[in-house]
This record gives C-alpha cells, structure tokens and sequence, in this order.
C-alpha cells in the first residue's frame, strides 16, 4: 500500500533525469558540431530580442523559452538558430503539452507586411478552400504543397517567384516559413542537432533567393531617429541613444 | 402550414444573403484585377518613358544602325497608343520586347556604349522597370486567375451569369530585357558568319530559361525528420 507513492516518485525522477541527460546531450552534440563548423553556441539565448522577432509563432503558448542559440559571429546576430519550447495553451488554464520546434531567423534587406507560407495537410486543403486570405500562385504543385497566408496578396505574389518557389519546395516536409517586417523566419519541429545547422544555411539560402525587386518595391522603413530607441533605458532621456550617440559625437567634433 | 412557411422564408433569406456576399466578392475581386491592370499599365509606361533616352544614348555612338533604332522608336509609339484590353495589349508589346532585344543584341558590339555610365544607368533602370512589370502581371494574373474560377464555379456561377460576371482576360508578355539573356556565341558556326550579328533578324526566340539554372546557390535542405 506504501510502496506505489514511492514507485510513483521514482517514475518521475527517472523521467525529469531522462530528459535533462537528453536536453544536455543534444546542446552538447550541439556545441561540438558549431565548434566544427565554425559557428558560436550558447545554450542559454545571448541576444535579448529573440523572443521579441515580429512572428506570431514566437508568442504562442503559455510561455516560451529560445535555447541552444547558434550564430555566426562574422554575420553577427542577423543570423540565427535556435530551440523554440513553447506550452501550448488550453482553454481550461491547465498545463499544456511543451513542444519543441527549431527555428531559424535572417534578416532580410526590406520591410514587409506579414506572409506566412505553411505545410499544407488534409485539413488545410479544405480550410484554405474558404479562407479569403489565401494566396495560390501559378505553380500546381507548390499549391499542393503550401498554403500562403498573406496580410497582403501583391507581396505574397512578389515575394513567392518561381526561383523562391522552388526553394520552398526544395525545404523538407514540416518545414514552414514567415516574413515579416525585415525577417525571416524557418520553422521545423523537433530537429536533430545536424540538421539544425543544415536549417540555418537553408535560411541564409532563401534569404539570398528573395527577389530582388522586393525591395524596391517593400523598402526598408527609414533608420532610426536619433530619440527613437530612448524608452530602451527605462526612462526619458534627452541625450541622443544607441548608433546615434557615436554619429553625434564624430558630428560635433567635426563642426 | 405555418412551420413550412418558416421553412422557406428562411432558406429565402439564407439563398438571398449567400447571393448578396457572392455578389460583392465579385465586385471585391474585379476592383481588385482593376487595380493590378493599373500597377501593369503605370510599370509600362515607365518603361515608354526609359525608351527614348536609350535610344538618344545608343544613336549617339551607335548613328549608322539606323533600322534597329527606328523599329524601336515605331514599336514604341504602336506600344503606348495601344489601350484596349489586356490580349490587344499584349499584342502591341511584342513587337517592342522584340525591337528592345534586337537593340541589346546591337549593343553588345559597341564596347564604348556599354562601358557608357548613362547607358548603364538606363539598362540597370530598365532591368528594374522589367522586374517590376513582372511582379505587377503576375499578381494581376493571380486575382484573373482566383476572379475566373469563381465565374465558373457552382455556386457563385449563377450570381456571376445573373449580374454578368465575365472572364477577363489573361496578360501574357515576353520580358524584354530578362528572358533575351546573353547573344549566343557559336564557335562551331562556319566562318564569316561571326560570333554576334549587328543587325539579327527575326530570328526565332531563345528557348525559355529555367529560373532554377539562374539562382546562384539553392538552400541545402535539411533531412527530413523521422
């Protein structure tokens, strides 16, 4: 009678041991490869804003942790790779099931209205029959494959050519992609620590395959002014901020 | 009784409301092909507008191919005049894309032309101008395309033959600058014939390029996870 509370504990022991010497196994699988490769690693995130990237996938679920972050240090944090835990919601406020998926972010040299290109299962085929939001393009088979979810339908069809299209299709199953503002994001569930960096360099290859005539017709917004990061030191300050603060100084010597 | 009169006065009413979102979708959709047929027309006449200051560049070193310039400045004037439906458009631009090839073509034999700054300016321009009205024809033939099956869909085939829904047509054209691609050079060709004609015929088009053959690097997928 006393002893099934205590198999019970030891159960769940072993599971959270379990899945800790798995979570270390793979940041450390991780970190080997990135060192190999030359790339940095980190396994908890360095930069402060990759939960801040304008996707409405980063902001789902009831709570969201990045890890095992990897960049290129010569690309600085433009580029990056990350583990995405998320616990989804439920409608009765009880713990969800946490899911892992691995994402890759770019830069992208425009500024554009949100684009989210999808898998397209079952389901989706049908949904995407009535949604009005719906893009679908000239090629059949990227239709097939893709369910486009656009704010605005000229991007989508600018964006999505024939060169992108095929890179898209060119992604392995279960991989989806958003742009928005000057970002790109790849998302994939659960990855293996290899592909992982195969992921990155497939982002930095979409990235290179975005139309060229995007931009001119999508620019990015216009650089900073030189007050408008000011509410990032917690409080008004009348002293220019951020990148502004060198140019002003090097401006006031000069003059 | 009373309860069949319901009945029908409901599925009146739900035929009537379903008649009437079909009927402004329609409307939605067709401004929607008026708007991109307007973003095809403005990126043409961009390109009208870059044609007679590259024809001023190429005659000031290019004088003598009288012939290759005049098609173009004819082809031009025939281009912009041309305002009716997208298909008679269409048409009017051939003729063009063909003109402005034929002058790339004559180009590449004048290396002081191309080493030109204005020239190179007004070609990188008319690049972007081309990139430009590819992307506007596509979306325009995207909402064609979306407006057309509904036209023949059930059920909103009926509001569409009740209101007079048509088709509308299609804007099929040839890049000028992109698809012309490089002069093929043909060593195996007999001599005397040289590598580049001044004065090309109308030849028939180069074969279509593959975009996939353009792009300098694919991304490499990862594997597919199990």
């Amino acid at each position: 009678m006393e002893v099934w509370p205590w198999l019970l504990a030891l159960i769940a022991a072993g599971i959270v041991a379990w899945r800790s010497i798995r979570r270390r196994g793979r940041a450390r699988r991780l970190m080997l490869l990135c060192h190999r490769s030359g790339l940095e690693f980190s396994p908890i995130d360095p930069f402060a804003d990759t939960l801040w990237l304008p996707f409405r996938w980063l902001g789902d679920g009831r709570w969201t942790r990045a890890e095992n972050v990897v960049w290129n240090r010569a690309e600085g944090d433009d580029v990056r790779a990350f583990d995405l835990l998320i616990e989804e919601t439920t409608g009765q406020g009880a713990r969800g099931t946490v899911r892992r998926y691995v994402c890759a972010a770019v830069a992208l040299p425009f500024g554009c209205p949100r684009l989210e290109i999808v898998p397209r299962d079952a389901m989706g085929h049908v949904a995407g029959s009535l949604a009005a939001s719906d893009v679908e393009l000239e090629l059949e088979e990227f239709n097939r494959r893709y369910r486009l979810l656009a704010e605005d339908r000229r991007f989508a069809v600018a964006f999505c050519d024939q060169r992108m299209m095929r890179a898209l299709m060119s992604l392995p199953a279960g991989v989806s992609v958003a742009v928005n503002e000057d970002r790109m994001l790849l998302r994939a569930s659960d990855l293996q620590p290899e592909e992982v960096l195969l992921l990155l360099e497939a982002a930095r290859a979409m990235r290179r395959s975005a139309p060229t005539v995007v931009a001119d017709l999508y620019p990015q917004r216009p650089a900073r002014g030189r007050h408008e990061d000011r509410w990032l030191q917690g409080h008004w300050s009348p002293e220019p901020t951020g990148d502004d603060r060198g140019r002003t100084t090097a401006a006031e010597a000069s003059s | 009784m009373e309860i069949w009169l319901i009945v029908v006065l409901v599925v009146v009413a739900i035929v009537a409301i379903g008649a009437a979102v079909s009927y402004n979708r329609f409307v939605s959709q067709k401004t929607l092909v008026r708007d991109a047929w307007a973003n095809i027309d403005t990126e043409l006449r961009r390109r009208y507008d870059l044609i007679p200051n590259l024809v001023e560049t190429v005659k000031g070193y290019a004088s003598h191919e009288k012939e290759v310039l005049e098609n173009v400045t004819r082809a031009r004037a025939m281009a912009a005049s041309a305002t009716g439906s997208p298909a008679e458009q269409a048409a009017a631009e051939g003729p063009l894309v063909a003109a402005l090839r034929q002058l790339m073509l004559v180009v590449e034999n004048y290396p002081d032309l191309k080493a030109n700054q204005n020239f190179l300016q007004l070609q990188t321009e008319l690049a972007n101008t081309e990139d430009r009205l590819q992307t506007a024809r596509r979306f325009y033939n995207a909402n064609v395309r979306d407006y057309n099956r509904r036209v023949k869909q059930f059920p909103s085939v009926v509001v569409a033959n009740l209101f007079n829904f048509e088709e509308e047509e299609f804007f099929e054209v040839e890049d000028a600058i992109r698809e012309g691609g490089p002069p093929q050079v043909d060593f195996g060709s007999p001599a005397g014939s040289g590598p580049v004609s001044s004065t090309p015929g109308p030849s028939t088009p180069p074969p279509p390029t593959d975009d996939m053959s353009e792009a300098p690097d694919q991304p490499t997928p990862p594997n597919p996870t199990g």
